[in-house]
């Protein structure tokens, strides 16, 4: 579903969007100059906090329609069926039965998005809403501004506390949830929209989706791929790819004396290397970690930690750690993708380890049986079925380094910018040229996460047997 | 009471039902018998409004049904895997269909504890279905479906989901209760034992049409066409030409057959299909018509009989039920009486679903 999308979505790309929708340089404030000939944006919504509202549904949504979504979709449609024909009408079925049993993945799905909102870093950072901090960005501010290290380890320790504390609260919940009794049936619960009036529904649903999902990025992609004909500010506009040839140009006087591509290159780089280590611990823990039960637990929760943890106290932690140290400079090339390979192993794991654990018992058996030797069965057995959800894996991994943001403003060095540092900074700067590169730069991070987008979803439907 | 008439229904582009009709009579359990597939739980969800037939009415009392919602038929279904609410327990899973006819809480409770002391489960009110073995599930379901009285019982495959040993049981639990509950019962099948053992009468569904429908023995005895009787397991069939109408003489691969069974309509010459129903075996000596070498050419211990695979006149296989054991390789004579055997004659198939 094209609704997940936003999920994998870089913070600064959603920052961009709203920035190209609605920031002082943005369509509303251009059109609306234009119409009424205005000399100055009508519209300032940065700093406020309905922007940054804004920006966090445009996430929330998709989080929560995929953990409502995929639970609806299992639902049995018999069961709604049962209790039609026991006299129940449609509303009072909706109310007794849907609802009380797609109540835990909603509750799982508001811990998850409160979890989210709670650990927001880069939207509000770039939204320039610092008057609402999060505890995020109040780390960020007494560590890099203040160098309150203290003050700042502090702040990290009661939110990785609320963090630990929140993640069980929905583990206990989905382990109280009805979703192992409830036959699971992939895409079986998808029923057609049959009355005027729920086809109305739909479409009336499907727009308000596209309008809080589309419409920023469409906006982002239109603002950096237009540029105002000369003629004023209330100008028309027309299309023009001189954002994109100004990141590739090599001007001397650009930030740090980086050139934006430099940026675009390290983050390839650092987001291949976090995707190796990523996938390496995770195939790793999932093999290692094996049918005991017992280990698995104890794994499953070591390793969905840093998920509950937020990027910036893990930035944090590798600072204190590393800084100051003789190890800082043998290390440093290894600091981002490490910490951002920390980051996309929970992702990892969850993906690999339903694939490893659907492979029947009996099957390795089988195979033993017809003389494979033990160590073979890796090789043989188990890599080519579970190739799909690698490549898923590598790609979220790959993915998620690439746009991540918390963690690396601690990290970054000031010369060896990644691409969303870059993006943060020139949008810091004055001037339309800068504003124009890093619109640009946010488009090249959309498309790449749109691309790995595209073939996850078709790994997904061309996956045979699950 | 209920009347179904011209059912007709697509699924995947394929026609599924091509004009479904019967009538269902006050107190009459009638079970539709069709393959895996062949339409017959659509019917059900048809009759029960949550689905919608392509043209076709579903009629009771003399009122056509086609624009009530299902809420409001007052019908009675029990799904095939029973379609329990999850998150109630027992009592409210059986009390779901009188909390919304918004009984006072003394009569509901009374209500719930008759039917689920009528399927023996009055010790298990408190009990989260979730933890219920399959035979518990389909007792609570039926309790489910029958405590709001419908006027109509439908049974999706009840024995679906259950072992072979449960079934036995419950199967013979299930024909009580139906006894016992004197509403009109459409009861859904795939196995012809079943329906056999539950069924006043029989309705066999085939390429989208009721094709026989009547009371077990009969439909047992007299099967339609070949097809039927395949279905049916009747599987002592042979091919042959009619040489003479008056006696009734077919030619057959293992020679001419006498048949005293028919009704009319054949032309001298025709190719016919022939179901045998019965095959005796001879003391020695008889010399009675349609009589036979056979060889014994397998042996299957049933329990108490002996299932004997037979090589008639080196040609034509069948399949006998014999109480005693015979040697593989035995040769015996047989005899097939006359009067069982039957004659269809050829592509009398039903016509198909237009396309």
């Amino acid at each position: 579903m094209a609704s997940t999308l936003p999920f994998i979505l870089p913070t600064v790309v959603v920052a961009a969007a709203f920035n190209a929708l609605l920031g002082t340089s943005g369509w509303i404030n251009l059109l609306l100059m234009r119409i009424f000939s205005l000399s100055q944006p009508p519209i300032q919504v940065f700093g406020t906090l309905g922007v940054i509202v804004l920006a966090h549904v445009f996430y929330n949504t998709s989080i929560f329609i995929r953990v409502v979504g995929t639970a609806w979709e299992r639902l049995d449609p018999k069961i709604e069926d049962a209790a039609r024909i026991l006299s129940s009408s449609p509303w009072r079925t909706f109310l007794r039965v849907t609802l009380p049993l797609l109540l835990p993945s909603i509750v799982s799905a508001m811990l998850l998005v409160f979890l989210f909102d709670f650990t927001s870093f880069g939207v509000i950072l770039l939204l320039g809403g610092v008057q609402f901090a999060t505890m995020e960005v109040e780390i960020y501010i007494q560590t890099t501004q203040f160098l309150n290290l203290k003050l700042a380890g502090f702040l990290a320790l009661v939110q990785l506390l609320f963090s630990i504390m929140i993640t069980y609260l929905g583990k206990w919940l989905d382990e109280a949830s009805f979703a192992p009794i409830m036959p699971v049936m992939s895409e079986k619960g998808l029923r057609e929209p049959a009355t005027f009036r729920k086809k109305a529904f739909v479409v009336t649903m499907g727009l308000l989706l596209v309008v809080i999902m589309v419409v920023p990025l469409a906006a982002l992609i239109l603002r950096a791929t237009m540029v105002q004909t000369v003629g004023g500010s209330a100008g028309a506009f027309r299309f023009s790819s001189i954002n994109f040839q100004r990141i590739f140009a090599n001007e001397r006087d650009a930030l740090f004396f980086v050139p934006p591509f430099i940026a675009l290159r390290n983050s390839a780089l650092y987001a291949f290397a976090a995707m190796l280590i990523a996938l390496s611990i995770g195939i790793f823990i999932v093999v290692g970690s094996g049918r005991s039960t017992r280990i698995r637990s104890i794994m499953d929760t070591m390793v969905m930690l840093p998920l509950g943890t937020s990027a910036v106290t893990l930035g944090l932690g590798y600072l204190i750690a590393f800084s100051g140290s003789r190890a800082m400079v043998v290390f440093y090339p290894f600091l981002i993708p490490v910490a951002h390979s920390l980051i996309a192993l929970p992702f990892v794991v969850r993906i690999i380890q339903p694939a490893i654990n659907a492979i029947p018992s009996n099957q390795h058996e089988a195979a033993v049986v017809l003389g494979v030797s033990q160590k073979k069965l890796w090789w043989m057995l188990d890599l080519p079925i579970i190739r799909k959800p690698l490549i898923t894996a590598a790609i979220y991994s790959f993915a998620i380094s690439l746009g991540e943001f918390g963690a690396t403003t601690f990290l970054s060095r000031p010369e060896i910018p990644t691409l969303p540092v870059a993006i943060f900074r020139y949008f810091g700067l004055p001037g339309r040229e800068n504003y124009g590169k890093a619109l640009a730069m946010s488009v090249i991070l959309l498309a790449a996460c749109a691309a790995g987008f595209l073939i996850i979803e078709n790994l997904q439907e061309t996956q045979g047997l699950d | 009471m209920l009347k179904v008439t011209g059912l007709e229904k697509h699924y995947e582009g394929k026609p599924l039902l091509c004009g479904v009709s019967f009538t269902l009579a006050a107190d009459e359990t009638a079970c539709l018998l069709a393959r895996s597939g062949g339409g017959k739980s659509t019917i059900l969800r048809i009759i029960a409004g949550l689905e919608q037939a392509e043209s076709g009415q579903v009629i009771w009392d003399g009122q056509d049904l086609t624009d009530i919602p299902p809420h409001r038929r007052g019908f009675g279904f029990m799904f095939q895997d029973y379609a329990l609410f999850p998150h109630l327990n027992v009592f409210e899973n059986v009390a779901f269909g009188l909390r919304v006819q918004k009984l006072p809480p003394e009569e509901l409770r009374e209500r719930v504890s008759e039917v689920l002391e009528m399927v023996g489960m009055e010790s298990f009110y408190e009990r989260s279905v979730i933890d219920l073995s399959g035979g518990e599930k389909q007792r609570i379901a039926f309790a489910r479906a029958i405590a709001p009285s419908p006027k109509l019982l439908m049974l999706d495959e009840p024995m679906g989901a259950l072992d072979r040993t449960l079934r036995d049981q419950l199967l013979k639990d299930l024909q009580r209760l139906l006894d016992v509950t004197d509403v009109p019962v459409i009861y859904v099948t795939h196995d012809q034992e079943e329906a056999f053992a539950v069924a006043d009468r029989i309705m066999i569904l085939h390429d989208g049409h009721v094709v026989q429908s009547g009371k077990p023995q009969e439909v047992y005895s007299h099967p339609i066409n070949i097809w039927t009787a395949s279905f049916l397991g009747l599987n002592n069939q042979m091919d042959g030409k009619v040489s003479s109408l008056d006696p009734l003489i077919v030619d057959t691969p293992i020679g001419p057959l006498h048949i005293r069974n028919h009704a009319g309509g054949l032309l001298a010459g025709e190719r016919v299909d022939l179901l045998v129903t019965d095959i005796s075996v001879n003391q020695a000596g008889s010399e009675a018509p349609n009589s036979f070498s056979a060889e014994v050419t397998a042996q299957r211990f049933l329990g108490r009989d002996y299932q004997t695979s037979l090589l008639v006149a080196n040609t034509w296989n069948a399949v006998i039920t014999l109480d005693r054991f015979l040697p593989v390789g035995e040769q015996i004579l047989i005899t097939i009486p006359p009067v069982s055997i039957y004659t269809y004659t050829r592509g009398e198939t039903h016509e198909n679903c237009q396309e």
